[in-house]
């Protein structure tokens, strides 16, 4: 059981009348656009509002999905101006803070080139300005010639080029040159020799047979 | 100026080439000899255990020598028509008529060799003053030696080529009635 106040139920009920009068009464609309909201709104502190208020929990409770359900992400793109957005930018901030390494990882290089018209890449280039570019010294500096010459097979090379035979040809022929050359010194002192014998015989050296009957000079040679 | 050279291919050798061939038969086939009587006295010793040495050993040594020496000549003209130093020197052993010399004569040439030597090398002037050039051993085995460089041709130095040139254009005017 509550207990209830007589003068509070008549009293409430006078009210309620009057309230009622009063709001029949009223032009609402004209006092609603007689109140300065304007100045209301100025005296009101949105800060400490906000810092009284538990924006997480608020957050917690909103449906974020339906609210973006309602967003028409397309318009909200258009009105933006990507180019104002881009140049404030900065760029080498943004990039620094890039893992390249991780983001090359996680690029299919293979699928990437494959994609790519090697034939129409190269005819863009322009080859000449590019080597002009290019220093060539420096480069050659950077290189380690003798692991690049470790890698080389030298050996294989040198058998494909044929150079054992060439140089086993030049040997032999320099041999070949060689003995011929004494050869030829050596028949020389034969012919002086023999032309003072024969001169002591008082023989004709023309008058005597060359070689032996069944040999010719192609026989010989 | 190689054409320039005069041919002498097939010719009769002469005393200085068949010299250096000569000498140079002597060194191989001594060295040879050698070794080979190290190897053989290496193979008797280690090997078999015997001892190699003998009362006589100069004329065990003389004899071996000779029989090699004999074996060395004899072979390689039987079979190749030259010697080592003969192949060196561009040289090659023929009968007297040009032809492929028999094992039998090659035979004789070798086993009169050393007779060429006796009365100070007087078989040998037969090299020098012969109308064939032939030695003492090259009349008994009936053979002859000619200049024979394989496939190339053999030649006179350039020098002596235009000095027999010259002689022989020389003679030629004089032989021709004028």
């Amino acid at each position: 059981m509550t207990y209830q106040d007589p003068l509070q139920g008549r009293l409430g009920k006078l009210a309620n009348a009057i309230a009622a009068r009063v709001v029949q009464t009223l032009d609402l609309p004209q006092l609603v656009s007689e109140i300065d909201i304007a100045g209301i709104i100025d005296q009101i502190d949105i800060l400490e509002i906000m810092d009284q208020s538990d924006i997480d929990a608020i957050l917690q409770q909103a449906d974020m999905d339906a609210v973006l359900d309602t967003v028409d992400i397309d318009r909200v793109i258009a009105r933006v101006d990507a180019n104002a957005l881009l140049d404030r930018v900065d760029a080498n901030a943004l990039l620094d803070r890039v893992d390249v390494n991780a983001l090359l990882d996680r690029v299919e290089v293979d699928a990437l080139l494959s994609r790519v018209d090697a034939n129409a890449l190269l005819d863009r280039v322009d080859v000449e300005r590019l080597l002009n570019r290019i220093d060539v010294n420096a480069l050659i500096a950077r290189v380690d010639l003798d692991a690049v010459l470790d890698r080389v097979p030298v050996d294989e090379l040198a058998q494909r080029a044929g150079i054992p035979e060439i140089v086993q040809e030049s040997t032999s022929h320099m041999a070949a040159s060689f003995i011929d050359f004494v050869r030829r010194i050596a028949v020389g002192l034969d012919l002086v020799v023999y032309g003072l014998a024969q001169r002591v015989l008082r023989r004709q050296a023309a008058d005597l047979p060359q070689r032996p009957r069944l040999i010719t000079a192609e026989d010989g040679g | 100026m190689r054409s320039s050279r005069q041919d002498v291919s097939g010719n009769y050798a002469g005393a200085v080439t068949r010299l250096l061939a000569h000498s140079v038969d002597i060194a191989v086939a001594g060295l040879l000899f050698v070794i080979g009587l190290a190897a053989l006295d290496y193979v008797l010793q280690t090997i078999v255990g015997v001892d190699a040495v003998t009362d006589n050993p100069e004329v065990w040594t003389a004899t071996a020598a000779s029989v090699w020496l004999f074996l060395y000549w004899w072979v390689s003209i039987a079979v190749a028509g030259k010697t080592i130093g003969k192949a060196l020197l561009g040289l090659r052993v023929v009968t007297r008529d040009g032809e492929i010399l028999s094992s039998f004569r090659s035979a004789l040439r070798a086993i009169s060799l050393p007779f060429s030597y006796l009365l100070f090398g007087f078989g040998f002037l037969g090299i020098i003053f012969g109308r064939e050039r032939r030695a003492l051993h090259d009349v008994v085995a009936g053979s002859a030696v000619i200049y024979d460089w394989g496939p190339r041709t053999a030649e006179l130095p350039v020098p002596i080529s235009a000095y027999l040139a010259r002689k022989s254009v020389t003679e030629s005017d004089e032989s021709s009635p004028s």
